[in-house]
């Protein structure tokens, strides 16, 4: 069979609809978008809102996989919808959803406030060993301590990894994979001084404990941050620390 | 003003819907056959202890069809159970040479390698007795 010429291919998107003031349950409505080899998912959800449907709503801003606002389900997958192909996915319909485990406030939108709060609560900021006035100078770091937490600084809180996470779905005050690989970014890096404050909620049961290691964090990451290597490292730490302040506890922690 | 949020509920066979988590989901549940056959043998190795009467009716069970079925599954589950858990090990350790992390293939063959040499030594110095 030739193939169309792309213009006159088309493919299909079932997309989640949920619109609070006029509806108590989600839907799912259908649209026919043009098909085309260089396009992604959000491409297609740019062309049903720019001509199509314009009061389908999510969020979108750099097109690059850099923003981390794109993060949808797509076929069940968590998947930045910016890198997501069509190609990937034709000839066959295309199911997009809002990531699972987050309470839906309108069509692909999720609600981020638990997490936001829970980076707050984790301290995910450096706190310095001490003050400088810029007249002082810079905090030097060497590129092997700068190498210790580099791939945990990648993160670009998209949340596809909480959308994978089972245990964030069946707890949801599980701190989850991303707010503890950023605590563990900063307890790494040299410069911070806030690693014993971020420990209390980093290891509480909320925290690195209640992950079972399934690994679905790692596998969706778009950035390669490795967060269920973050909390299977915090909790070795962690068990050391333990271990140091039974067996040494006049010692310095 | 603040809109109804819809909270999609989580199914009961979250488990059963992708490959990974399932696989996951086997890794735990070999856990169980692991235990049983580690209590199952120190039960044995303290009653033989205790008398000959003991020792028969152990040597029965050992023989009996039922357990060299349950002993191939636990094989089976044993071997599942740690290719996974070293194929998980660089995850969980993370050693550094400098700059640079060490390749996780070594971390993998370390683990091995010590199953191996801590597998011969039971071979050699604990069997023979």
């Amino acid at each position: 069979m030739i193939p169309m010429p792309n213009e006159q291919r088309t493919i299909t998107l079932d997309v989640f609809r949920y619109l609070p003031e006029k509806e108590e349950q989600p839907r799912f409505q259908t649209y026919t978008v043009p098909y085309r080899e260089d396009w992604v998912v959000l491409d297609a959800l740019n062309h049903i809102k720019d001509q199509m449907d314009g009061t389908l709503s999510y969020r979108w801003s750099c097109r690059m996989g850099v923003c981390g606002s794109c993060g949808m389900m797509v076929n069940g997958e968590p998947k930045l919808t910016c890198a997501a192909f069509l190609k990937d996915y034709y000839p066959n319909p295309i199911r997009v959803e809002p990531l699972t485990n987050f309470p839906v406030i309108r069509d692909l939108i999720i609600n981020l406030e638990d997490f936001l709060h829970k980076l707050k609560e984790l301290k995910t900021w450096i706190v310095p060993k001490e003050t400088k006035t810029v007249s002082q100078g810079e905090f030097l770091q060497t590129p092997e301590q700068l190498a210790t937490f580099k791939q945990f600084s990648m993160c670009i809180n998209c949340m596809l990894c909480y959308a994978a996470c089972p245990v964030y779905g069946i707890e949801p005050k599980f701190l989850g994979p991303a707010a503890i690989a950023l605590a563990q970014r900063y307890n790494l890096d040299s410069r911070d001084a806030a690693s014993a404050e971020r420990a209390e909620t980093v290891a509480s049961s909320e925290g690195i404990w209640e992950c079972t290691f399934i690994g679905e964090c790692s596998r969706v990451c778009p950035k390669h941050v490795d967060p269920a290597a973050a909390i299977q490292q915090a909790k070795v730490i962690n068990t050391k620390e333990w271990w140091k302040s039974v067996l040494l506890p006049w010692g310095k922690k | 003003m603040k809109t109804k949020e819809y909270i999609r509920p989580m199914p009961a066979t979250w488990w059963l819907h992708n490959r990974h988590v399932l696989q996951f989901m086997i890794r735990e549940m070999s856990s169980f056959f692991v235990l049983a056959f580690a209590i199952f043998l120190l039960v044995l190795l303290y009653k033989v202890n205790q008398g000959s009467g003991f020792r028969d009716f152990y040597v029965t069970v050992l023989q009996s069809g039922w357990f060299r079925a349950f002993a191939w599954i636990t094989l089976i589950f044993v071997l599942y159970h740690s290719i996974t858990s070293f194929n998980a090990a660089p995850t969980i350790m993370a050693p550094r040479w400098g700059e640079d992390k060490i390749d996780p293939r070594i971390v993998i063959a370390a683990n091995y390698g010590l199953w191996l040499i801590v597998s011969l030594a039971v071979l050699i110095f604990v069997l023979p007795s």
